[in-house]
């Protein structure tokens, strides 16, 4: 339909207050993420592993269960850091694929259609259009690590007793701490190569090799040069050390999986330098106005 | 007049001629898109990388001709685990998915459909642009590379290239990286052509790449890796969690691994050329 010939009406419905006005763009775009029944799909069949981890944590505690399995001897399922750590690992890989997927649209589509301009034309300023999208990853992904982990932790406490919960608070700490840190880097490389990339598909491409070329770079860079300071260009790296810090994983075991290239102090300078420079694009690109060439 | 016969006869009545011209031109408007084009400075960012460290080594480090061995692995390894791994794999899902995908995103590909050209023809043309723009850069990387990997040497350098086993190793890597280029080529073309966004599609193909050595050996030959693998010159052994679980399969003959990612190419692109026969164009947003 032409658009002379659409009818116009004022909005009628309640105003949002100015704070929260962000928020419209949060929902937005949780009702454009969840448009595809394949993502919602996936989203469903992310809990699988969560629902291993549950099951596990239940065995672990329920002799009748294991009597019943005929398990025999010292659990072989231990409610340790590594168990939780394992598994945010998990569920971090399948949050980072799904949000490669849908997440780029978040932004390319608004530059793509020339919407940026009228939504920044809105009482919303730069700072919270980006907070509002970054809401939408972040949401997705808390769903995806935090949250079911602290579910597991609170479980095992529960069925552990004998004040676990209190002499491993730190672990829920851990938990927390290591999916923000995971959920801030995802989401933020995520809205910067959308924002820089108007096509979503190449968005998702630059951010798949982003996450996966560094290795491959770092690694170069170890070998030719005869240092483990590659290691900096991978963003996989710094997170996986910075991990092993906080669940307290043993300096023997770090050593084994090779998790000692690169001083801790260096592995957040890569994650603060990461962030930094995907503000910094999302910062320049971002403007409510467009320069057109030629 | 038998089936054969007959099928001799449709075949040399083909236009061949027009077609080659076709193609030649579809081939020039494309590599002209692809060399010199401001989306595409990621991909010269990805090939030649390894260079600016190499360059970086041959500053640094005292050329020590008994050096020549290790620098050897070094290049073997970053040509293994960068190149094939990594650099290649995303160039050419650039370059790639970008033929078709590219075209609608850029809302031209209705010229391409509108003129007198088959699409089995534009697919080829398309696809051999891609072929030659992927190539030319992957295969200058790895030439600049090596060239500069061994120059430093000086004399003992030259005299490995020239008078030993430099050479045969050069033109390994280049013939690699051409079959490599084919190989993921014609997949990512064939994504592009069938998902929307085949960057899911992509992931999984990197993971099956990157994890197909610890899976049984029948299953590893359906992974452009494993010929590629065992073409390289130069073997470096596994290590890390990986290397526990690597399972050692039987080589093929040297003629099956160049002939294996060929033979994959030439089957998904006639599957890419009956898919492309039914394809739409929707210019919705992508």
């Amino acid at each position: 339909m032409a658009v002379y010939k659409r009818s116009y009406k004022p909005y009628e419905g309640r105003i949002t207050s100015d704070r929260w006005r962000f928020l419209v763009l949060t929902r937005y775009g949780f009702s454009g993420l969840f448009d595809s029944r394949l993502f919602t799909g996936a989203f469903v069949l992310s809990f699988v592993p969560f629902l291993i981890g549950f099951t596990a944590v239940y065995m672990a505690h329920s002799s009748a269960l294991q009597t019943m399995l005929q398990m025999r001897g010292p659990s072989p399922l231990a409610m340790n850091s590594f168990f939780f750590l394992a598994f945010l690992g998990f569920h971090a890989w399948i949050s980072f694929l799904l949000t490669t997927w849908q997440g780029p649209q978040l932004v390319a589509s608004d530059l793509a259609n020339n919407a940026l301009p009228l939504i920044l034309g809105r009482p919303i300023s730069r700072a919270e259009y980006v907070l509002g999208k970054f809401l939408v990853i972040a949401t997705l992904l808390s769903i995806i690590t935090w949250v079911p982990m602290l579910i597991l932790f609170f479980l095992n406490a529960g069925l552990e007793g004998n004040g676990w919960l209190w002499s491993h608070l730190w672990l829920g700490g851990a938990i927390f701490l290591a999916s923000w840190m995971w959920i801030a880097i995802v989401g933020l490389v995520a809205l910067a190569a959308s924002a820089w990339l108007k096509w979503r598909v190449a968005a998702s491409a630059v951010m798949l090799a982003f996450f996966f070329v560094g290795p491959g770079f770092g690694a170069a860079i170890n070998a030719t040069l005869h240092t483990s300071w590659g290691h900096i260009f991978d963003i996989l790296y710094a997170v996986k050390l910075i991990w092993v810090g906080l669940f307290r994983v043993p300096i023997s075991t770090a050593h084994d999986l090779d998790m000692l290239g690169i001083p801790v102090w260096a592995a957040w300078c890569t994650v603060a330098a990461t962030c930094g420079l995907s503000l910094l694009l999302l910062n320049r690109r971002l403007k409510a106005r467009e320069v057109v060439r030629g | 007049m038998s089936r054969l016969a007959q099928l001799r006869k449709s075949f040399s009545e083909q236009p061949w001629e027009l077609w080659t011209r076709q193609i030649a031109a579809i081939l020039r408007m494309d590599l002209r898109k692809n060399f010199f084009s401001r989306r595409g400075i990621w991909i010269y960012l990805l090939a030649f990388a390894p260079v600016v460290i190499i360059a970086l080594h041959a500053i640094i480090d005292r050329a020590d001709p008994n050096q020549i061995h290790t620098d050897t692995e070094v290049l073997a390894g970053i040509f293994q685990f960068f190149y094939l791994r990594f650099g290649i794999f995303f160039g050419c899902l650039g370059i790639f998915t970008w033929l078709f995908r590219g075209e609608v995103i850029e809302k031209s590909l209705h010229y391409y459909f509108l003129a007198p050209v088959k699409r089995e023809v534009l697919l080829l043309g398309k696809f051999l642009g891609g072929v030659v723009t992927s190539v030319t850069l992957f295969g200058l990387g790895v030439l600049a590379s090596f060239s500069v990997m061994y120059a430093h040497f000086g004399p003992a350098g030259q005299f490995y290239v020239f008078s030993g086993p430099g050479m045969g190793q050069l033109l390994a890597y280049l013939g690699i990286t051409a079959l490599a280029c084919i190989g993921y080529g014609s997949i990512f073309l064939m994504l592009s052509l069938l998902i929307k966004n085949p960057i899911i599609p992509a992931a999984i193909v990197l993971g099956w790449e990157t994890f197909s050595p610890v899976l049984p050996s029948l299953v590893q030959r359906f992974s452009v890796t494993y010929y590629l693998k065992q073409l390289c010159p130069v073997s470096i052994p596994a290590d890390g969690l990986l290397a526990l679980f690597t399972v050692v399969s039987e080589p093929v003959s040297t003629f099956a691994a160049v002939l294996g990612p060929i033979v994959l190419a030439t089957l998904v692109l006639v599957l890419a050329c009956k898919f492309v026969r039914r394809f739409q164009i929707s210019y919705a947003a992508d």
